[in-house]
């Protein structure tokens, strides 16, 4: 049996978990502000705002130290994909999810120290947290001071084209964290990829 | 000879003037003439009113500082007045007689009307609301309809050109004192509550301002969405958000009563469109389409995931009953 390897550092398991507790109380706000409605809210309108602002700043606050802990660590390195090659290697891996791995088949890019990540997990939480987060934060700044949305555009309110933002990329978010909770099964027991951000240990 | 001349020119004048002088002979109503009091003065116009009670007729004519000092306060806006629902309204029919004399006699205020000799039927309905308004507890008589309604500008809220123009006007009655120490004193012994401290509670509360009216929360709600005239304290005033955030907000039948567009929701999805043309209302203005979009997309993840697991946990059972 192989001996377990360090894989993720306190820090980012830290950020993890407390990304997803901050991720949890502002998918329930959200859609409690939403779907807002006097008979049946999830949360109440009032609270739902509040619990939504406050978990809106500390989740931003977490993603700035994600990004400035990324660059000091070195971690972002894990985040790159090797472009020459890339279609070659995305097919690769699209073809262990789709078919190798209903045959128990090992993934072509196991998880190590030196790559996290395989090809389609890198290019996904690229644009998850480099694209869609700094847009989600950014549109939700401007929802908590509408007073720095523009005040008019295309002919309605300023704020209808940031909510939009806001709205979409909360949505394609949670729609990552579904697969990613998902996928977190795929280890090598269905447990495997969750005790592993726990414990930062990951056998190989 | 040309004495002769500056007499005849002078008769032709005479003449004329005669001719085209205000009659002092007016109908008695039974069809006979009656002559009046030669005394008495022609009624005044409107304009003889406006040209002393506007800035502008002041500046047309020659300066009286002292005159000008005295009417400071009683100056009205011309422009405000014209498009009032009293603009075809002669002065007189509210400020009576006894305005003809110069200064005007103190007793001539006694002669103007209040607002119920005209509206009797909303009066009716006013004055017991009134009486449970907060204003009222300032004693009787004290707090009148012109504390609030300046009668020589009150338009209706649908010419007013769209629904922040309407928070802009009916706002600005509630400000004037509300956010003014000297004109609350007038009014209360008390300090003047701090009106960012005293809504706090409320998000963004300047934004507020802008886009509702404070009476839109103060107001207890009633049925064929008119206003009411019982201004509720801070302690039973709306606090309940999801009132006005919601589809069926309680705003679409108070401040956008003069909007309401006939199709609930737009060809591009969005409930309550028309509100949108003003403001984004969280959990107003939700499109539905990209709703039902984000539901089906939703559940079709879902079941490609259980799907996925499905044949995952399938083939382990097969390569388990293999070994």
């Amino acid at each position: 049996m192989a001996r377990p390897v360090v894989l993720f550092s306190p820090w980012i398991r830290l950020w993890h978990w407390t990304n997803v507790a901050f991720m949890l109380g502002l998918i329930v706000s959200g859609l409690s502000l939403h779907f807002a409605d006097p008979k049946v809210g999830v949360i109440d309108f009032n609270l739902a705002q509040r619990v939504h602002n406050i978990f809106g700043i500390a989740l931003s606050v977490n993603y700035i130290f994600f990004v400035v802990a990324n660059i000091t660590s070195g971690n972002w390195q894990h985040y790159i994909p090797k472009l020459r090659g890339y279609p070659g290697q995305a097919a690769k891996q699209l073809r262990y999810y789709l078919w190798d791995i209903f045959l128990g088949r090992p993934s072509p890019f196991p998880t190590t120290p030196e790559d996290h990540f395989n090809p389609l997990q890198k290019v996904i939480y690229l644009v998850v947290m480099y694209l869609l987060m700094p847009i989600l934060i950014v549109s939700g700044a401007l929802y908590l001071w509408p007073e720095l949305a523009p005040d008019r555009l295309w002919g309605v309110d300023g704020l209808l084209p940031v909510a939009m933002a806001h709205y979409t990329v909360a949505y394609l978010i949670v729609l990552f964290m579904c697969v990613h909770l998902y996928l977190g099964t795929c280890g090598k027991t269905p447990t495997a990829h969750f005790k592993s951000m726990i414990t930062g240990l990951h056998e190989e | 000879m040309k004495n002769v001349l500056v007499a005849i020119v002078a008769m032709m004048l005479i003449g004329l003037g005669g001719a085209f002088s205000p009659s002092l002979a007016t109908d008695d109503g039974g069809g006979g003439r009656v002559e009046n009091d030669p005394n008495q003065k022609p009624p005044l116009t409107k304009a003889d009113c406006l040209s002393c009670h506007t800035v502008a007729g002041q500046a047309a004519k020659p300066p009286r500082p002292n005159v000008a000092e005295r009417l400071r306060d009683q100056q009205i806006n011309s422009e405000n007045f014209e498009q009032s629902v009293h603009a075809d309204l002669s002065c007189d029919d509210c400020h009576g007689d006894g305005f003809t004399r110069f200064p005007h006699r103190g007793a001539s205020q006694e002669t103007i009307k209040t607002c119920p000799e005209c509206h009797k039927g909303q009066n009716r309905t006013i004055v017991p609301e009134f009486k449970r308004s907060v204003h009222a507890r300032l004693g009787p008589n004290v707090f009148t309809c012109y504390s609030c309604h300046d009668p020589h500008n009150v338009r209706k809220a649908a010419s007013l050109g769209g629904v922040r123009n309407l928070a802009h006007r009916d706002n600005g009655m509630c400000l004037g004192c509300h956010d003014s120490d000297a004109q609350y004193a007038k009014w209360s012994p008390n300090k003047r509550p701090d009106l960012s401290i005293v809504h706090s509670w409320q998000p963004n509360p300047q934004i507020h301002w802008t886009a509702v009216r404070c009476i839109d929360c103060h107001t207890p709600e009633k049925p064929n969405g008119a206003i009411a005239h019982d201004i509720l304290p801070k302690a039973q005033a709306e606090r309940h958000c999801v009132d006005c955030h919601s589809t069926d907000s309680s705003l679409l039948t108070r401040l956008y009563r003069h909007e309401i567009g006939e199709e609930r929701t737009s060809e591009a999805g969005f409930i309550n469109a028309y509100v949108l043309t003003h403001a984004y209302v969280v959990g107003v203005t939700r499109n539905a389409y990209l709703d039902w979009a984000s539901l089906i997309l939703f559940v079709v993840l879902l079941s490609a995931l259980a799907g996925h697991g499905l044949l995952r946990f399938t083939g382990y059972l097969i390569r388990k009953g293999r070994k």
